[in-house]
């Protein structure tokens, strides 16, 4: 796929996209709190990532498991992060320390 | 019914697909990757910022106040819902994802309360890691794709300020598109001009779409209006496949809605409560004023032996409009219908000019079959291959065509482009480079209307309904063929039968050859609608307006050729208001203005270099070289004023008249001096196929065309063989001589069509050996492009008068040109 870009093609700065910036702010401080807060426990079930197929890992990334409910069960989705991202670093960091002990 | 299959098309293979439902509500990016389900409202948005600091689907939550999404089954993880593992929240503002200590788990939870929860399992959950799933004002990628820069680039642009504007339309119009935005400034009953650069192609087909609405408006009801009641005089005749034809004579119009062979027809005669469509298979011409209508049904005894009371009604066919329709949706909804260079190119937008890779340049430019090419041909052909998009400016005589046929060849022979489309906007330019293309060897095929399948061509052999004919493989086919020709038609289960094998041998020569060529509206023929063409040619680029140029653009164009010369005639609009608003400027053109340096082809080798000199000078900068000598266009036999100029203006100080019809002009004085050069040129021995009459008026040209044939000394075979037509009909071909009526006499009033530059730059350049113009310097005078002709004229002693055996120079002043209004 060929990448075709037309020059001037960057971030246009005005009023608008700087109330929505704004805006943005607030809804992500908002704390939601509400009665579904209940302290459940977090009953994950590690085996899980077994279902995902290591095979399957695209080059630079690194797989991990996302693990979801669906109904009454759970629901494991492989997902594919940069190797450089945070939680790939997180996981690379954290197996060092193990072997390290 | 048996006949609407054949002759109307498949609405449905004509509209371009539309945009998914899933596309971006903003942009129209519609990969499942990439968009994101608003639950509120229920639009979908991108992943994409464009140039906002916010992705689409974020800058539509926080607009529109909304909270929960949902993701897309075709995207990265498919059905999977949004919510915290725990509490199940669904705040994507408030949701984050946190990794199993030392593991690959990862899962999502809210922020408050239930992080805070994770944080007192320790050794399970490092509850420091936990991070927003909505990152940079984005969804994070591995939740919802990123487009890449360059498809962002394809899809609609949008401003922050225009969300805003979109976000307040859709309390009331749910439906609205930024489009409602752009037109809202502009009038109803308004049209949009064409602009020079536009910011996405659905900019683009909003200023196209209602222009080529306006247009077929027009044309439809242009069209109905020349209904024709109580018409008298028609006489009835059998044609060879035993359909039955009407005669009959219809007033002489001007229009540029002239009558052409292949046009569809109703004719009724109401009293007898019949009627019955057909077609038109004769026109105005040397042989009689008659048009004949070829009529589908079998005409009853009792119509047959009727003369008089028959309406006719010109049945207006939508299809090239909706295929320029198609094409401008193709173009905005369809990200693979060009390359995304030719997008932003043909959009005006800047972008890094990029080459093509060629296997190998060929070594020798010239063609199989072809003549050799001169050195500026050659220049064009080897720089036009490792072009994706090129400009060649052929002025008359140059070899246009043989360029473009050599260029075909090697597009053909020398890239990997695959087939190569070639079209130009009339059929006759088709014809042409077919004839030529078919010349170097490569396999071709003509893609014809099916309207047109019994008109005659030059080129009918290599039709795709002809050579379906004469394969050898297809016995079956054939033989249901000729029963259908003998026969009229087919049993319902033999025509269904014969329509399945057709269609299958036309899909089977269509793959296999090198080279297709049809007409520009052709090109969205339903037979081609899964066809890709890397590689597309158009001929006469300059006569098709810039939607009827797309048509063959959209399926799949990664080279695009066009060539034209925009010194001659431009695309016929005749809805005033849509042509005003720019319709009639070519692709071409604005590319050019663009700044796409046109690669011209110098010298022509049509004329005799006297007769180049003013269309040179005056229309092509002095550029023009001459690429023959007057010994090779020299002919004896009439006496030129000046030998060794074969040219001059004749002073005739007849009168014009308004025509029979009352809509068209004729001049008997100047017909009868074009009589006499005629039989001079005849008695000379030149051949009636050398010569070519111009006239811009139909009433002229029936009213020569019979003179000619009533009054000359000659034989009428021979006048009858002496084509004469508009200038518009002898655009892209040559004559030996040619002779020019002007006809227009008035002082007072203007001159009409002649008064288009480009007109008269044609009708001076179809001659190779000589030139006669005859007209009233008097009348004519008062134009200043005419005045500078007239002058040219009488500067060089050919502006002349009196009996043809002892023509003199005219002492004739003309008066100075006023202001110019047409
Ligand atoms: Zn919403
Ligand atoms: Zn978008
Ligand atoms: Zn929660």
């Amino acid at each position: 796929n060929e990448i075709t870009v037309p020059k001037g093609n960057k971030y246009e700065e005005c009023q608008e996209d700087d109330d929505f910036v704004k805006e943005f702010e607030n809804m992500m401080k908002a704390d939601e709190g509400m009665g579904s807060a209940k302290a459940t426990d977090l009953n994950v079930p590690m085996n899980a990532k077994k279902a995902i197929d290591p095979d399957t890992k695209e080059d630079g990334k690194v797989v991990f498991a996302l693990v979801t409910r669906k109904g009454n069960k759970t629901d494991v989705k492989a997902l594919h992060v940069d190797q450089d991202s945070r939680l790939a670093q997180g996981l690379e960091a954290a197996e060092r320390e193990r072997t390290k002990k | 019914k048996e006949d609407e299959e054949e002759y109307d098309e498949n609405i449905d293979s004509i509209q371009a697909k539309d945009l998914p439902e899933h596309a971006c509500s903003y942009c129209g990016l519609h990969d499942p990757m990439y968009v994101v389900k608003c639950q509120l409202t229920k639009k979908w948005f991108c992943n994409g910022r464009g140039t906002t600091s916010g992705s689409h689907i974020i800058n539509h939550l926080v607009r529109a106040k909304c909270k929960e999404v949902s993701l897309h089954k075709g995207g990265q993880l498919g059905d999977t819902v949004l919510e915290c593992f725990s509490c199940g929240c669904r705040n994507i503002f408030l949701l984050g994802y946190i990794p199993a200590k030392g593991d690959s788990v990862v899962v999502l939870l809210c922020r408050t309360p239930c992080a805070a929860q994770a944080k007192k399992e320790k050794d399970k959950w490092d509850a420091t890691e936990w991070a927003p799933i909505i990152q940079d004002r984005a969804f994070l990628s591995w939740i919802v794709k990123v487009p890449s820069d360059g498809e962002q680039s394809r899809a609609r642009q949008i401003s922050a300020q225009q969300m805003n504007k979109l976000e307040e339309l859709w309390k009331d119009q749910p439906d609205a598109t930024v489009d409602d935005i752009l037109r809202g400034n502009v009038a109803v009953d308004d049209v949009q001009s064409v602009s020079l650069r536009y910011q996405d192609a659905y900019q683009y087909q909003n200023i196209f779409g209602p222009l080529i609405l306006r247009e077929a408006d027009y044309d439809k009801k242009t069209k109905e209006s020349q209904t024709q009641n109580a018409i008298t005089n028609v006489r009835w005749d059998t044609a060879l496949n035993k359909r039955k034809v009407a005669y009959m004579n219809l007033p002489k119009t001007d229009s540029e809605m002239r009558l052409m062979c292949g046009d569809e027809v109703r004719l009724r005669l109401p009293a007898e409560n019949w009627e019955s469509t057909g077609h038109v298979v004769k026109v105005p011409d040397n042989f009689g004023d008659e048009i004949g209508l070829e009529l589908r049904a079998n005409v009853p005894h009792g119509i047959l032996e009727t003369s008089r009371g028959f309406s006719l009604e010109f049945i207006w066919k939508s299809t090239s409009f909706d295929r320029m329709q198609a094409a401008l949706k193709a173009f905005a909804v369809d990200e693979s219908s060009v390359s995304g260079y030719l997008y932003h190119k043909l959009l005006g937008n800047d972008i890094e000019e990029q080459n093509l890779k060629i296997p190998s340049l060929p070594r020798r430019f010239s063609a199989p079959g072809l003549p050799d090419l001169n050195h500026s041909q050659a220049y064009a052909v080897k720089t036009v291959l490792q072009k994706p998009l090129s400009l060649i400016q052929g002025p008359p005589g140059t070899g246009k065509t043989v360029t473009s046929a050599t260029l075909v060849y090697h597009l053909v022979k020398s890239t990997e482009m695959g087939q190569v489309l070639v079209c130009a906007p009339s059929n006759i330019a088709v014809d042409q480079l077919t004839e030529k293309i078919h010349k170097t060897g490569l396999k071709v095929v003509r893609l014809c209307a099916k309207s047109r399948e019994n008109v005659d061509s030059s080129v009918g052999a290599l039709s795709l309904h002809n050579q379906v004919k004469n394969l050898n493989e297809q016995r079956e086919l054939r033989k249901l063929c000729e029963l259908k020709s003998e026969m009229g038609e087919l049993a319902p289960n033999d025509e269904k039968r014969y329509r399945s094998l057709r269609r299958q041998a036309e899909k089977d020569l269509l793959l296999n050859a090198d080279v297709i060529c049809t007409t520009c509206v052709g090109a969205g023929d339903p037979r081609l609608a899964k066809f890709r063409f890397r590689a597309v040619l158009v001929d006469e680029s300059t006569q098709a307006t810039e939607p009827e140029c797309m048509v063959p653009i959209v399926l799949g164009a990664k080279q695009v050729i066009l060539v034209g010369d925009h010194c001659q005639l431009g695309p016929v609009v005749m809805c005033k208001k849509a042509g005003n608003a720019g319709l009639c400027q070519s692709l071409f053109e604005r590319l050019v203005i663009l700044g796409i340096r046109p690669i011209r082809l110098q010298v022509q080798y049509r004329m005799h270099p006297a007769l180049s000199q003013f269309p040179s000078s005056v229309f092509y900068e002095g550029s023009l070289q001459n690429g023959v000598n007057p010994a090779d266009r020299s002919a004896s036999g009439f006496n030129w004023p000046v030998p060794d100029k074969p040219m001059f203006f004749y002073k005739c100080h007849g009168q014009e008249e308004i025509a029979s019809s009352g809509t068209s002009y004729l001049n008997r004085a100047e017909a009868a001096v074009v009589e006499k050069i005629t039989t001079r040129l005849l008695k000379a021995g030149v051949k009636p196929e050398q010569i070519g009459i111009i006239t811009p008026y139909e009433g002229q040209r029936s009213y020569l065309v019979q003179f000619m044939q009533f009054n000359g000394p000659l034989h009428t075979k021979l006048y009858q063989d002496v084509e004469v037509a508009s200038v518009d009909a002898f655009q892209g071909r040559e004559k030996d001589y040619i002779i020019l009526s002007c006809v227009r006499a008035n002082e007072h009033q203007g001159i009409g069509f002649l008064n288009e530059p480009r007109r008269l730059n044609v009708a001076l350049t179809r001659a190779r050996y000589g030139v006669i113009i005859v007209g009233n310097p008097k009348a004519l005078s008062r134009h200043s492009m005419w005045n500078n002709l007239l002058t040219y004229f009488k500067d060089n002693h050919t502006l002349v008068e009196g009996p043809l055996n002892d023509l003199r120079e005219s002492a004739i002043q003309f008066v100075k040109p006023r202001t110019d209004k047409n």
